[in-house]
């Protein structure tokens, strides 16, 4: 885990905590555990103040089980300077980067349950007024409880635009890259279609237990990458249920239209609205 | 003699300033050759206002508050909301001819009792087509209509984009926002409005393939801001005009389908598509790439439950029912079923070749052929309000002709409701017995349905 920009001591105290747990290094900002909330402090350099209020914007209209509820905003005194947080609801259970990185594979039926999970939170996310997450993956989606029927969206819309030259797989999957849609990659606009791209890919990860496009370990430059999304993904498992392989393979589709929409994939799996 | 019936010389940019007193004088000469019932008896069916739908006999296409006297046939008028729900009825526009347009109520009405109500209607009028007064009471006087169109044709800024004949100062004056630098979104829509539509469209300015996500964009915008504008209960159509390019390029229609899926807030697409100049009249396009992005468009509105409403198509509209199409527009003329090209080379002022839908070959054949058709012994003649006159006189009547053929399409459009099949079935099964029953006739030239080889690899 990357380590913390500030330490625990200084952070409790600008929280007027009496003890903070770390949980993780965004590309903005640290997430600290306080009792049962998760406070996210906006301390990286360079962040932009608008993609704080539009996280803020975004999460303010959706009320979902399956994105995380903000909570409150405030300002947080660190190092002598003043920091936007984000005070949410504190989701226990780990998330699916940890249930990847620990070889726990989903059942068929905890496959759907997972996918119907995230598409329904991508699906009101998008709902508020057209909220684009831009950066899902299993580091952001936590397990509420640990139970796959229950998926969390964490950290809306504070992801840059690809900058990136290069897609490197890192051990575990982490890093956004790796989970971006070809139009992402290629340094286009990130709309819905990428948010269901990349619940895609992170559901088909969660069931192979490896990335389903690149190699573990491999760097690829970025034309190498949208070709090996071209090429398709690896096979899932056989027991996946029909409509869920179904559903899987469109969300993984190269072309933005032919993955739908978060609500009519949701149809195809059998959900009404 | 020329094959003028659709030529450019019937487009609405050339209605004369008196065409009321033209509408009043044919429709007269039309509704005493009409004879819908044998008995002459009336029959109705229940309007959503409790009024009364006149089907046929004396006053068809007209409403009554009274049906005493009447048989009312078991149908009833849909409201616009029945009409647009998703799965509901095929829908089919008729837009409003340039001349007799008083014609067009009872048609619709023939519709409604021939198919039993198996087809939502609905009538549409370019803004930019007649003064405000004309379209305001062509559009009240189908009560047979659930939907009420006034297209504000944007796309006539655009002459770079889409060809059409240049503005003229009367089309200005009917549309003065054609003329504006910028549109006033309030007021395009006050137009629609005003002339009594219920289904308000989005400016429909042409999408620009050379600079596509810019172009989409803008369009876009221009409809979330028209969508901003709207009054409680008022529902809006995402209007949007395009070359074929948009259809047949892999890039632009990705570019156009990634935009139509992502914004969700549109449910109603009213998408044109200009055809080519070179399309002779009543020539259906059999561009394999236009077709199947056609294709590909209906089964994309239909895979996310939007409305698609192709206006301006004809029988290639029609065929789209199949694919997830919710609806197609025509009308008796020529620019009611191809929005095509503008040519300079019209062919106004010719004499007009007599032609004949010939429902059992979807194709409008000559006069000679259709004779040669009908004398065979398996011939079925057809039963519509417009045939008896139509087939008794030994001159032609081109304006009854035209409307023979409007109520096959939407006799057609019902195929589901008559034939108890899916639409998809129903219309394979159509298109596929036309093909073989195409093949047994000597067809050439014009009348050959050269379209139908061109669809059955889609079906």
């Amino acid at each position: 885990m990357t380590a913390p920009r500030f330490d625990s001591a200084a952070v409790a105290a600008a929280l007027g905590a009496r003890g903070v747990t770390f949980l993780g290094a965004g590309t903005f900002g640290d997430t600290w555990r306080v009792d049962d909330r998760a406070v996210k402090i906006i301390c990286a350099e360079g962040y932009l103040p608008q993609r704080v209020a539009r996280e803020v914007a975004g999460l303010s209209r959706v009320r979902s089980p399956y994105v995380v509820q903000l909570i409150d905003t405030k300002t947080v005194s660190l190092g002598g300077k003043d920091f936007p947080a984000l005070v949410f609801e504190y989701v226990s259970g780990g998330d699916l980067q940890q249930a990847i990185d620990n070889s726990r594979i989903p059942e068929p039926d905890q496959a759907s349950a997972l996918l119907v999970g995230l598409l329904t939170g991508v699906r009101d996310l998008h709902r508020a007024d057209g909220t684009v997450h831009r950066d899902v993956k299993p580091a952001n989606v936590a397990l509420r409880d640990g139970a796959w029927n229950q998926p969390v969206l964490l950290d809306l819309g504070l992801a840059r635009a690809n900058t990136e030259t290069t897609v490197t797989i890192y051990p575990g999957l982490l890093g956004t890259t790796a989970f971006m849609a070809p139009e992402q990659l290629a340094g286009r606009r990130a709309r819905k279609a990428a948010d269901l791209f990349a619940v895609g890919v992170s559901v088909r990860a969660a069931l192979v237990g490896r990335h389903p496009f690149y190699e573990p370990g491999s760097s690829y430059t970025i034309d190498e990458a949208i070709a090996k999304i071209s090429a398709g993904p690896v096979a899932l498992p056989p027991n996946t249920p029909e409509l869920v392989r179904d559903v899987l393979d469109r969300l993984v589709q190269p072309a933005e239209y032919e993955r739908g929409s978060a609500t009519s994939n949701l149809r195809r799996l059998g959900i009404a609205e | 003699m020329t094959d003028n019936w659709f030529d450019e010389s019937d487009e609405w940019s050339d209605e004369p300033d008196d065409a009321a007193q033209d509408d009043t004088k044919i429709e007269s000469d039309i509704e005493s050759k009409v004879s819908d019932t044998a008995t002459g008896e009336r029959q109705i069916a229940t309007l959503p206002d409790g009024r009364y739908l006149v089907l046929t006999g004396p006053g068809a296409g007209s409403a009554l508050l009274d049906g005493t006297g009447s048989t009312e046939a078991r149908t009833s008028i849909p409201t616009r909301d029945e009409a647009l729900l998703t799965g509901a009825l095929p829908m089919m526009l008729v837009h409003r001819p340039h001349q007799a347009a008083g014609v067009t109520p009872r048609l619709l009405a023939s519709i409604v009792a021939a198919t039993q109500g198996g087809v939502s209607l609905g009538v549409s009028a370019m803004l930019p087509s007649a003064s405000e007064s004309a379209i305001t009471q062509w559009l009240s006087e189908h009560p047979a209509a659930a939907l009420r169109l006034a297209d504000p044709g944007c796309y006539l800024m655009d002459p770079t984009i889409v060809r059409n004949k240049p503005l003229s100062e009367r089309t200005l004056r009917w549309a003065p926002y054609l003329g504006r630098e910028v549109l006033d979104m309030r007021e395009l829509l006050d137009h629609q409005r005003n002339v009594g539509a219920n289904l308000l469209l989005s400016p429909g300015r042409a999408l620009d393939p050379t600079n596509p996500q810019d172009s989409l964009d803008e369009a876009f915008a221009a409809a979330d801001d028209a969508i901003s504008e709207l009054n409680a209960g008022e529902r809006l159509a995402l209007n949007l005009t395009m070359s074929t390019q948009w259809l047949t390029s892999t890039t632009l229609r990705e570019a156009l389908f990634a935009q139509l899926v992502d914004q969700e807030q549109f449910d109603l697409w009213h998408i044109r598509v200009q055809w080519p100049a070179s399309l002779r009249a009543f020539q259906q396009p059999s561009d394999a790439s236009l077709l199947g992005g056609y294709k590909r468009l209906a089964q994309l509105a239909s895979d996310e439950e939007r409305q698609l409403l192709l206006p301006q198509t004809g029988l290639t509209g029609w065929l789209q029912l199949g694919f997830g199409a919710a609806g197609f527009g025509a009308g008796p003329f020529g620019v009611g079923q191809a929005f095509k090209e503008h040519s300079q080379g019209g062919g106004g002022g010719n004499t007009p070749v007599p032609r004949y839908f010939e429902p059992t070959l979807l194709h409008y054949v000559e006069r000679s052929v259709h004779d040669a058709l009908s004398s065979q012994p398996d011939y079925e003649t057809c039963d519509c309000p417009y045939c008896p006159a139509l087939l008794a006189d030994a001159d032609w009547d081109h304006e009854l002709a035209r409307l023979h053929g409007l109520h096959w399409l939407g006799r057609l459009a019902a195929l589901p409701t008559t034939s108890g099949r899916s639409i998809e079935a129903a219309i394979r099964r159509t298109v596929r017995t036309a093909r073989r029953a195409a093949e047994r006739q000597p067809l050439a030239d014009i009348s050959s349905p050269q379209h139908l080889r061109a669809w059955d690899p889609l079906l």
